[in-house]
């Protein structure tokens, strides 16, 4: 949460630099690769792989930029269509997102776009979107021109990059854009952003009550 | 009446016979047929009572000593003093009451008074009633839950929980002395102020307060200078013994508390999942191979673990439980990867993809206790840095998603028509295969000797049909042989020959006088030489 997300500056551990902590979503079509991306990226040449961590639906990983530590958070989703209806409560409160496709895949980009939009229509207001087009080692199975999905990337206001889990090409490189485009609250201002914290807390809420627990 | 007449015929007949323990029968025969009769007269509550005074002496226990004793039709319980748990809160809000507010002991009665007539009465009918009386009374009828909820509050600030207290207080103690102090006067002042919560409050306000109470030690840690020495490790762990310490006081009072709608929910919600009982893993397309003993036994761990949430009280312990629960999903599909990869499948780690549908396949067997109760009380009270954040996090979400995607079901969702899911969900059609064996090791460890005897059936078979083949090819190898031979002596007919005598060189025959006789040697002189 956005309370625990960036640490507090205290006398004793400003040496250290700030920590930030985000919770990251991953959408995308059954079988576009997203966990594979997720792993690379966490299994990667960055850092040791955990051995706590359990399957690749939750990972964790941190990168170190400038000054400031970023820890991600990251939540895979069930890509199979018969639970998109359930996306939103993985997304909430989510400060970040990564909408993978597979280039060889138009279906997966059309799909990918329609996240785009619900993410932009539901998710958090201030929510980082990537769009990763994965499989970019297949190239010449390519069904996805890159200028297309640049062009809707820059009109969406999106990170856009061809991403390769298996080559490991661009995997790093979208991670660390996504934590550079992240708002690094400066301690010092952090009295109102806290607020807008609470409230979204509370919203959340309300939104379990009546997606999971309400209805009746 | 009839009943009467049939009880007073069996008496006779059995008084006949004169044995002595057919006599005993007889006298309880005819105290069970006096009872029916009775209690066409309405005067069940009596008879009942004096009955189960009786009980008590015989060791067996009559399913009647399990039943409310209200007579609802329900079970009690003793925690609940024998009652079923509505007939209980509905005795005990009277009694809350009783001593207060006169007219609102009236109405309870009467609508314990209504349910008496009308034992049949499905629970439904009495919650709607229930409903609809909170509904014209609500200030009322909260008050009463109030009352009866901060009863328990000061009941369990001072009976028990010293333990819990003084683990509370050994925690502060280990921190410094102003922190110390001002946590437990902050802590103090929120349990007064939570007592004394306007009575008609709802149990959102009480979420609401905690939630509140949370965001403001958070807010004041961040500020107040006497926390700028702690560790960033030590403040969360200061965050996480205030919400154990206040969710062991408060769990009582706000797990599935009376003015909510958590124990319908529960109990809507079990019924949707016994109702759906038939929906098997291919259905739900969750790529694990279940025949694999290990998965198996993977999957039911996963389940022993999610039923246990409920006897969880911290939401820290609730989380920790549906996190060993996944984990133990996890393990099924490293088990069923790694024998697929030994067949030469490809290797993978399972993901959300996979995930998913097998937690929504654990939830649907367990039926987890009390599952709705249990996801409001971790939503309502849990710290909301454990919601949002984390494994624990993840988890719950996860689970979330699970109930709301099997309360909303339909035929779509498993791809099946309409046809199906209905015939499904009626019972014309039942789930066939292995999903119907996931209900205990027992039927399991029957199916798969079932499977196994036919199996060998099915090669023993084989063998009975090869070695009967081979006896027809033998046989007819024998004819065709012997067949053969025939025609073979046939074309060349075996004649005996009379038998030559042996010719003896040594003999001394006749020789036969037309032979020249022998050369005779000639002497030759040396002179011709």
């Amino acid at each position: 949460m956005a309370a625990r997300g960036a640490s507090v500056q205290r006398p004793n551990g400003a040496s250290q630099g700030k920590i930030c902590q985000f919770k990251l979503v991953l959408l995308g079509e059954s079988a576009v690769g997203k966990s594979s991306l997720v792993l690379r990226f966490v299994k990667g040449q960055f850092h040791e792989y955990q051995e706590s961590t359990i399957g690749a639906a939750f990972l964790t990983q941190t990168v170190c930029l400038d000054d400031t530590t970023v820890k991600f958070e990251i939540w895979d989703t069930a890509g199979q269509e018969r639970y998109h209806s359930l996306a939103p409560m993985y997304y909430r409160g989510a400060q970040a997102a990564i909408i993978v496709y597979d280039i060889t895949n138009q279906d997966t980009f059309n799909r990918a776009k329609s996240w785009v939009k619900e993410l932009q229509r539901q998710a958090n207001p201030n929510i980082v979107i990537a769009l990763s087009g994965n499989k970019a080692d297949l190239a010449n199975k390519r069904m996805v021109e890159y200028e297309e999905a640049q062009a809707y990337a820059e009109e969406n206001g999106l990170l856009f990059m061809e991403t390769s889990a298996k080559t490991a090409m661009n995997v790093n490189d979208i991670f660390l854009a996504i934590a550079k485009k992240l708002p690094k609250t400066d301690p010092g201002a952090r009295g109102p952003q806290q607020g807008a914290g609470t409230v979204q807390v509370n919203e959340s809420q309300g939104g379990q009550k009546s997606g999971c627990c309400g209805g009746k | 009446m009839s009943l009467h007449i049939v009880g007073g015929l069996l008496i006779k007949r059995f008084g006949k016979t004169g044995i002595r323990s057919v006599n005993l029968l007889r006298f309880r025969l005819a105290q069970e047929f006096l009872l029916c009769f009775i209690l066409t007269k309405n005067t069940f509550g009596k008879i009942i009572n004096k009955t189960m005074s009786k009980k008590p002496s015989r060791f067996h226990v009559d399913e009647s000593d399990l039943w409310c004793k209200n007579q609802c039709g329900f079970y009690g319980n003793t925690a609940w003093k024998g009652y079923c748990s509505v007939c209980y809160k509905s005795l005990t809000n009277r009694q809350q009451s009783s001593s207060h507010r006169v007219h609102q002991h009236a109405s309870v009665e009467k609508a314990v008074s209504q349910r008496q007539a009308t034992p049949e009465l499905s629970y439904s009918k009495f919650a709607d009633k229930r409903r609809q009386q909170s509904k014209t009374n609500p200030v009322k009828s909260l008050f009463k839950s109030t009352k009866k909820d901060k009863s328990e509050v000061d009941k369990t600030s001072s009976k028990g929980h010293h333990h819990l207290k003084s683990e509370f207080g050994a925690f502060l103690e280990s921190l410094s002395r102003p922190i110390y102090e001002d946590i437990s006067k902050r802590v103090q002042n929120f349990l007064s102020k939570f007592k004394l919560l306007p009575v008609n409050s709802t149990v959102e306000t009480w979420s609401d307060a905690v939630q509140d109470f949370y965001q403001i030690i958070t807010e004041h840690i961040n500020v107040d200078p006497i926390y700028q020495t702690l560790e960033e490790t030590a403040v969360e762990n200061l965050q996480d013994q205030l919400e154990m310490y206040l969710m062991n006081r408060l769990y009582n009072v706000v797990f599935c508390p009376p003015n909510s709608n958590d124990e319908q929910e529960d109990l809507s919600l079990q019924k949707r999942i016994r109702s759906l009982h038939w929906v098997t893993i291919q259905q739900l397309e969750a790529n694990v191979n279940d025949q694999d003993i290990g998965v198996r036994i993977a999957l039911d761990k996963s389940i022993a673990d999610i039923i246990e949430l409920d006897t969880k009280t911290l939401p820290k312990d609730k989380l920790a439980c549906i996190v060993e629960s996944s984990r133990k999903i996890f393990d099924a599909f490293r088990l069923s990867n790694e024998k697929s990869e030994v067949d030469g499948g490809p290797q993978s780690v399972a993901s959300a993809d996979d995930f998913l549908p097998l937690f929504i396949f654990i939830i649907l067997k367990a039926n987890p206790p009390r599952l709705k109760s249990n996801i409001n009380y971790i939503t309502r009270f849990a710290s909301p840095s454990r919601l949002n954040s984390g494994e624990g996090g993840y988890f719950f979400t996860n689970m979330c998603c699970v109930v709301d995607f099997i309360e909303k079901l339909n035929a779509e969702s498993l791809n099946l028509s309409e046809e199906e899911f209905d015939s499904y969900m009626s019972g014309r059609t039942t789930a066939e295969g292995v999903n119907t064996v996931y209900v205990c090791d027992g039927l399991r460890l029957i199916h798969e000797n079932n499977g196994m005897i036919r199996r060998l059936k099915e090669r023993q078979e084989k063998y009975a049909n090869s070695v009967l083949n081979l006896e027809h090819k033998l046989s007819e190898f024998r004819e065709q042989f012997d067949e053969q031979i025939n025609q073979l002596v046939l074309r060349a007919p075996l004649t005996l020959k009379p038998k030559r005598g042996k010719a003896d060189i040594d003999l001394d025959h006749d020789i036969p006088h037309s032979l020249p006789s022998p050369i005779l040697p000639q002497q030759i002189s040396n002179s011709q030489i």
